[in-house]
């Protein structure tokens, strides 16, 4: 039997892994969650953007939504959500980027209004100090839907009022009534 | 034969042919009339004798006449000697007279006619003789006045005066004759003469032109191929110099070739040597190309085996991307529960808050088993990439085995081949030996070939060099023939 070959780096990143894992159980647990703010950070056609957490009431992914005919633009279908229904739009055709294909994940908006945004690539949850917050001064589709910008690792990217989206869902459905009525 | 193309000895044969047969003709006119001419004379002479034995006889009767009167008036005997002469001597001449008309009819018959009158001439003379003698004179007076005498001598001259006159007028013809003769040949002889002088003239220079413009033109000729000939000459003696000098290059180098030749011989010798032992490592290399070959299907074995293998540990990877998958699912409802948990510890107030950070806990949790299972991911995708690539690898090589069998095969089978030919090449090494030293023989031949054409290459330079002599000489005499006939044509 030979020496013990050297670790390789698959053994380096395992190993604080696992002692972070097993120190878990032998610290104290934490009085309170840690300062600052969350926000889920997500991807539309490859262009970062981020959601408040505490916007959201909820998080899902693969759930079934139902298309109806003679859906207005951005309107993905209804799903079930938590025992709701709850009309589900395209986070991506809202902010006017073209539809998405596939878009499986689902956030929920909090709230006493049932509905929820559908987008393509969730990449995390960061939470953020209030230093990490900018203004938001940039153009493009997220310029109607953001103040702020997040600063996280791999950059800024603006976050997206749930408020605003909200706001923009029902002028989008007053205009399509609008325009179906004769 | 046309003209143009007779020699000079026909031409002239001709020429002289001609004036001969000219001459000959005046030969034979001068020869016939000489002939004719003797002939007359001899006629002549002839018609001369019968004309003087014509008159003989008839004198020879007046003798025996004159001496029969001159016995019968004086009875003297000495008077009867003429008679006596004449009776002794007529019987001769009408014999030579009847020899000398016997191609004559006409005279014959005359002398058929006198000779009986003559002979009885010479019996009344007898009888008046006898009767004088015998009977005195009155006798022999009576016998001579009967007249019969004078009747035979009258019959005897009118018969020989004709046969005169005949022959006198034979005389003027043959005399005509031999004149016309004589002319004729005289004509004959000058006109012959001067036609015969005239046409040899006429040949001789028709002759003389003809043949004095082809010399003049043969000796141009002569001269201008002399002329050519002397630069042929030089040609050739040049030519004959630089062949030599060529020949002598030849020599050297057949010299080297033979050497070469040799040389060539003692390496094919060897070549047949290092043939053989080539056969013989050829036959050891066949044996160890089999055994190369057996390793090799070993290997590729081994290869087949270790194909398996990473095919097993790709499935395994497979697998174990499967079971990723799960984890990465469940990493990711964990992320979904502890944001969710987050959120209804949120929306808990107060009291969720510990709960809200252990949810936070969960999901840093989360994300950590997120990030761990995408580089395991990674790495399972690399590993899978690099069985792939060794399975390829190694089903490359296994191709490359198998076709390394199956080159050692053909190897092997080069190698049969090679031994093979080995042996052939040994076997024409060996006739190239033989072939080379049969070269050298030939080689050594075509050197003694060499000399002797050098040494005929000299004696060609020295022929040349008696040709240009000759041409020269030849010009010479050209230039001298050509001055006299010129000077003969000018003349």
């Amino acid at each position: 039997m030979t020496a013990a070959a050297a670790p390789g780096p698959t053994e380096l990143r395992l190993a604080p892994l696992r002692q972070g894992f097993d120190a878990g159980f032998a610290e104290a647990p934490a009085a309170e969650a840690a300062a600052g703010e969350a926000v889920l950070t997500l991807r539309l056609r490859g262009e970062p953007f981020a959601l408040r957490l505490s916007a959201i009431g909820g998080l899902a992914k693969g759930r079934r939504v139902v298309r109806l005919p003679q859906s207005p633009p951005g309107f993905a279908g209804f799903s079930s959500l938590r025992g709701r229904l709850l009309p589900v739009w395209d986070l991506a055709a809202l902010l006017g980027l073209s539809p998405a294909g596939d878009a499986p994940w689902q956030a929920l908006a909090a709230g006493p209004t049932p509905w929820a945004l559908a987008f393509e690539r969730f990449d995390g949850c960061l939470t953020l100090d209030q230093g990490g917050f900018h203004p938001y001064a940039g153009g493009g589709p997220a310029a109607a839907f953001a103040r702020q910008a997040a600063w996280g690792p791999d950059g800024p990217r603006p976050v997206l009022e749930l408020a605003l989206l909200q706001a923009g869902v029902l002028a989008l459905t007053s205009s399509t009534q609008e325009h179906r009525s004769p | 034969m046309a003209r143009a193309e007779w020699t000079f000895g026909q031409r002239i044969g001709a020429g002289f042919a001609l004036a001969a047969l000219v001459l000959a003709v005046v030969a034979a006119f001068g020869h016939r009339s000489s002939a004719r001419l003797i002939d007359n004379d001899r006629l002549v002479e002839h018609t001369q004798s019968v004309r003087q034995e014509v008159a003989g006889l008839l004198s020879m009767l007046k003798d025996a006449e004159t001496g029969q009167r001159g016995y019968v008036i004086t009875g003297d005997e000495a008077f009867l000697e003429p008679y006596t002469q004449a009776e002794r001597t007529i019987s001769g001449a009408l014999e030579r007279l009847r020899h000398l008309t016997e191609d004559d009819i006409d005279q014959q018959r005359r002398m058929e006619q006198v000779q009986p009158l003559i002979a009885s001439k010479l019996a009344e003379l007898k009888r008046s003789i006898d009767a004088r003698r015998t009977g005195g004179f009155e006798a022999a007076r009576k016998i001579i006045a009967t007249g019969r005498g004078k009747e035979l001598m009258d019959q005897v001259r009118q018969i020989l005066g004709d046969l005169d006159q005949e022959e006198a007028e034979r005389l003027q013809v043959r005399f005509a004759d031999s004149e016309a003769s004589v002319r004729a040949a005289q004509v004959v002889m000058l006109w012959g003469g001067v036609l015969g002088v005239l046409l040899i003239a006429g040949l001789g220079f028709f002759i003389v032109r003809t043949l004095s413009r082809e010399i003049i033109g043969a000796v141009g000729h002569i001269q201008s191929s002399s002329s050519e000939l002397q630069v042929a000459a030089n040609q050739q003696s040049i030519g004959s110099r630089e062949q030599v000098t060529s020949i002598t290059e030849i020599s050297s180098t057949v010299s080297e070739l033979l050497a070469t030749s040799r040389q060539i011989a003692e390496s094919s010798q060897r070549v047949a040597h290092i043939a053989g032992e080539t056969a013989q490592a050829a036959g050891k290399g066949d044996q160890t190309v089999q055994r190369a070959s057996d390793s090799v299907a070993t290997t590729r074995r081994h290869m087949d085996l270790i194909v398996g293998h990473m095919l097993d540990l790709g499935k395994k990877s497979q697998q174990i991307g499967g079971v990723l998958e799960i984890i990465n699912e469940l990493s990711e409802q964990t992320n979904i529960l502890s944001i969710n948990a987050s959120v209804e510890a949120a929306g808990a107030g107060e009291a969720g808050r510990r709960f809200a950070v252990v949810a936070d806990e969960i999901r840093k949790l989360a994300d950590r088993v997120g990030g761990s299972t995408k580089e395991i991911r990674t790495l399972v995708e690399e590993v899978r990439a690099a069985v792939n690539t060794t399975v390829m690898a190694t089903e490359g090589g296994a191709k490359a085995a198998e076709a390394g069998t199956k080159q050692f095969s053909e190897l092997a089978v080069s190698f049969q081949g090679i031994v093979g030919m080995v042996g052939t090449s040994r076997e024409v090494a060996r006739e190239i030996e033989l072939s080379t030293r049969q070269q050298a023989t030939a080689v050594e031949q075509v050197t003694l070939a060499i000399s002797n054409i050098a040494k005929a290459t000299r004696e060609t330079d020295v022929s040349a060099g008696q040709t240009l002599q000759t041409a020269k000489e030849l010009t010479q005499l050209a230039r001298v023939l050509s001055r006299l006939v010129q000077v003969e044509a000018g003349s």
